[in-house]
């Protein structure tokens, strides 16, 4: 299962096509300012909208291809809009059962039961959604489009209409279901923070037009890209619990780039994968792993480049066995060190967060 | 106290009005949700001409619809071809003439709930594999059910009401084109003005009640919104 | 201060010239207005008429009015409304009827002046039948209890499909529909049910459901079809129906409308009545 996109957006006043290859299972965001187009290439996809001289195919099948258009309904696309766009004169449950009653037949994912359980939403089901929050509605919205068991799913800014709140008690249900749902999701934001929790692979977007495609990761240390000089930005890695520290209340995270240590989280257990969050203020360089240090974490890195951030800073970017990783640092303490592309450091990390 | 005659006036105005209701219905649903759907650049000469009869006076679309149904003419030509009657003094005459005539009163609510509901919740049913007219049931009626309410007791008590389109096509024959509004004229012209202040005194109780129901409709609407 | 002492009065001079010359220029154009108006009527006169004399009306009152007289102001429409109008205040100092019931009621109440009402025309029905030709046709021939015969064959006959629709004024409410009832009870007609009878609400609609052709034949006056050539109608012998007697009333004491008054039962008013198709006493 993969998808393809060739779209021309001349329509929404665009000179360049958005173009991309290929994706795959996991979560792919889009993203890129306000007004740069991703809305309209989700709809476009979706079969919503339709786009002169566009191509659009999904594994074998071609959605649009010359005079060739399959209109949204017989797509099997699950969509879900900033507003959740719920059927207002219908209950909660009465929902789910629209989009579950029109699913294909002998079509495989999850059931209803078990979307209503991962959402959290048993005790919304005969609720009429007028008196829904606006946490509760994205909810079952989510969960709706699950229950059609799409082949794939596109989420336009789901959480950009919550308040800071109810986004945060979304966010995991949002990590679980995009862990479990099985099929590509597409993911619009133009949040780095949601790219970083969420996204296996990202494609940044500017004026209609494609300028980045990678992994994450990737292009979120890539000190080429813009991504990397916000003032937020981190490196994100992936691991596995491999220890709790009950005495110390401390937890051993197992990652490409080496053991790192953070605050116990007594809901994960030993073995549960996990993504952190290294935010490049957070990094300080060593040239020797000290050990009177109170800092915790300390691994041995290789600097790959360095960009001079105004007239202060600089932004190192460093390989960590393989893991990039980046550090914010004044200019200042970059020459007294006498940093240079291809010098071994010791990186020291002074915060972590758990995504 | 109401004269055997005037209540077959009642009976053939009360079936006039439910006929015209019922094919006005059908008449502007589509073309209602074509006009708050369409980004056509002409959309508004086809509101316009919608609109027009609210301001043609009635006897006027009555005369113009008198000579459109004559045999002479083709339209009504090609009727009587097709039926062996004609239209005008006839119950199907006055069932065309009341749908012009109300029109506007049935398309303009529609129109308006139709705008309002938008595309969303029908773009909403695609991607979860809902045909157009599959959606167009299961979710633009019920949530326009209080704008088909509407509109159907506009056009209900705005038929009922009628009077210069069938003065001109009607031809007064009892039972079949003799409406209430029609035996109160009688009635006035012929200064009986007891029997004529009964039966307007039915007609307008009928218009009352539908209106009053309109307006909690309305009502209700507003605050299932707030 | 001095500069605006010596400016003031002469601004003010200016303003107040300038005013008298308009009020000057206003007062003479109403003088005048107001001389040409009494001058042309002393004494305005209103007279309602009913729908079917409008012609006649206006041919009487340009007559009228080229003897020096006052131009009198109609108001159209059916007697029944101008009685009911009447009767709540509106002020109308002769009434043409098109029948004499109401006058006569208008007398019965009082309010005719010096129970002055009398015959002003008697209307003539014909049946009328365009694009058909009814020359050497008795109205015997053409109206029989089982038919509408027109040209030898029935109406129904004609075209297989074609009903027959034959239009009348509503008997209630207009003279000559009465009359047509009493000509269809005369040739023993009434009761035919297999035909289509459309009532016009007066004989102004009546002429119109026939004159464009929804209805084939129909019994309207002989003022309407005047310019109409004379085979497409047949003029109803007068035995066939009561007289259609018109009558007016005189219900004010002005002295231009007793003079339209005299003058409409003048041989000259008369003259000009049966020149509109209608017959005189």
């Amino acid at each position: 299962m993969s998808l393809s996109a060739d779209i021309n957006l001349a329509q929404r006043g665009f000179a360049q096509r958005f173009v991309v290859d290929e994706i795959h299972q996991g979560v792919t965001a889009l993203f890129g300012p306000s007004g740069c187009g991703k809305t309209s290439v989700l709809r476009a996809i979706a079969g919503l909208d339709r786009h002169h001289d566009s191509r659009v195919q999904f594994s074998s099948q071609w959605w649009q291809r010359d005079s060739a258009f399959t209109p949204a309904h017989l797509r099997r696309v699950g969509y879900v809009f900033q507003e959740a766009s719920l059927f207002e004169h219908l209950t909660v449950v009465e929902n789910l059962s629209y989009a579950s009653k029109r699913r294909q037949e002998n079509s495989s994912g999850l059931e209803s039961a078990e979307i209503i359980d991962l959402l959290g939403i048993e005790t919304l089901l005969e609720q009429p959604c007028a008196t829904l929050s606006g946490g509760q509605r994205q909810r079952v919205a989510i969960a709706r489009t699950l229950c059609a068991r799409p082949k794939l799913m596109l989420m336009d800014e789901p959480l950009s209409a919550l308040d800071n709140d109810a986004k945060r008690r979304i966010f995991p249900t949002l990590q679980l279901v995009c862990q479990q749902a099985n099929m590509p999701i597409l993911y619009v934001t133009h949040s780095l923070d949601e790219v970083a929790r969420l996204a296996d692979y990202l494609i940044v977007m500017k004026q209609g037009a494609v300028t980045d495609v990678g992994s994450a990761n990737e292009l979120l240390t890539n000190l080429m890209s813009p991504l990397s000089q916000q003032a937020n930005a981190a490196a994100v890695l992936s691991g596995v619990v491999a220890e709790h520290d009950d005495a110390f209340s401390l937890m051993r995270i197992s990652t490409d780039a080496g053991d790192i240590l953070v605050h116990q989280d007594a809901s994960l257990a030993v073995g549960d994968a996990i993504k952190l969050k290294l935010s490049a203020n957070d990094i300080s360089i060593a040239l020797n792993a000290e050990h009177a240090s109170s800092i915790l974490n300390s691994l041995p890195s290789k600097i790959t480049d360095i960009h001079q951030e105004g007239e202060s800073q600089v932004l190192v970017k460093l390989n960590a066995n393989g893991a990039p990783l980046l550090a914010r640092i004044t200019r200042k303490s970059c020459h007294k060190l006498g940093l240079h592309i291809g010098q071994t450091v010791f990186v020291q990390i002074k915060s972590v967060a758990i995504l | 106290m109401i004269a055997h005659a005037d209540l077959i006036a009642l009976a053939t105005t009360l079936k006039l009005a439910s006929i015209s209701t019922l094919v006005l219905l059908l008449l502007c649903t589509p073309v209602a949700w074509w006009l708050a759907n369409t980004r056509w650049r002409y959309k508004h000469i086809i509101e316009a001409i919608v609109a027009l009869p609210l301001v043609l006076p009635p006897t006027v679309l009555g005369f113009y619809l008198l000579l459109w149904f004559s045999p002479q003419s083709a339209v009504g030509s090609f009727y009587q071809q097709l039926t062996g009657s004609t239209l005008a003094f006839s119950f199907t005459g006055l069932v065309i003439g009341s749908v012009i005539y109300s029109l506007p009163f049935v398309l303009q609510p529609l129109q308006n709930t139709f705008s309002a509901i938008g595309r969303r919740p029908l773009e909403a049913a695609a991607t979860l594999g809902a045909s157009p007219l599959d959606s167009f049931f299961s979710v633009v009626v019920p949530l326009a059910k209080p704008g088909f309410i509407t509109a159907s007791a506009l056009g209900f008590a705005h038929t009922l009401g009628e009077f210069g389109v069938v003065l001109m096509i009607g031809g007064n024959i009892p039972g079949e084109t003799r409406v209430a509004s029609i035996a109160i004229y009688d009635h006035v012209e012929s200064l009986q003005y007891a029997n004529a202040h009964s039966l307007a005194l039915v007609l307008l109780g009928v218009s009352f009640l539908l209106l009053v129901f309109v307006y909690a409709n309305n009502r209700s609407v507003l605050v299932s919104k707030a | 201060m001095l500069f605006k002492l010596t400016k003031q009065p002469r601004l003010f001079t200016l303003l107040s010239a300038g005013l008298a010359c308009t009020f000057a220029f206003l007062s003479a154009v109403f003088t005048d207005a107001m001389a040409q108006q009494s001058e042309q009527s002393v004494e305005p006169i209103t007279v309602a008429v009913a729908s079917n004399f409008i012609r006649p009306a206006k041919a009487l009152a340009s007559e009228f009015e080229g003897a020096g007289n006052t131009s009198p102001v109609f108001i159209f429409g059916s007697t029944g409304k101008h009685v009911a109008q009447i009767e709540q205040g509106l002020a109308v100092d002769i009434l043409l009827a098109a029948d004499k019931a109401r006058p006569q009621y208008l007398a019965d109440k009082g309010q005719a002046i010096n129970d002055q009402r009398h015959t002003y025309a008697v209307g003539r029905l014909v049946f009328w039948s365009p694009g058909r030709s009814l020359t050497g046709k008795s109205l015997g021939d053409v109206l029989t209890p089982e038919n509408v015969l027109i040209e030898g064959t029935s109406v129904e006959g004609s075209a297989k499909k074609t009903a027959s629709v034959l239009a009348m004024a509503n008997p209630r409410l207009a003279p000559y529909g009465l009359a047509a009832q009493q000509v269809l009870t005369s040739l023993g007609i009434e009761q035919t049910h297999r035909r289509k009878y459309v009532m016009g609400e007066n004989i102004a609609q009546t002429f119109q459901f026939v004159a464009s052709g929804n209805a084939e034949a129909g019994f309207v006056a002989a003022s309407q079809v005047q310019e109409l050539p004379a085979d497409e109608y047949l003029l109803v012998p007068q035995q066939f129906h009561n007289a259609i007697e018109q009558q007016m009333v005189l219900l004010t004491n002005k002295k231009q409308a007793k003079a339209f008054y005299q003058f409409i039962l003048s041989p000259k008013g008369m003259e000009i009545i049966r020149k509109h198709g209608y017959d005189t006493r």
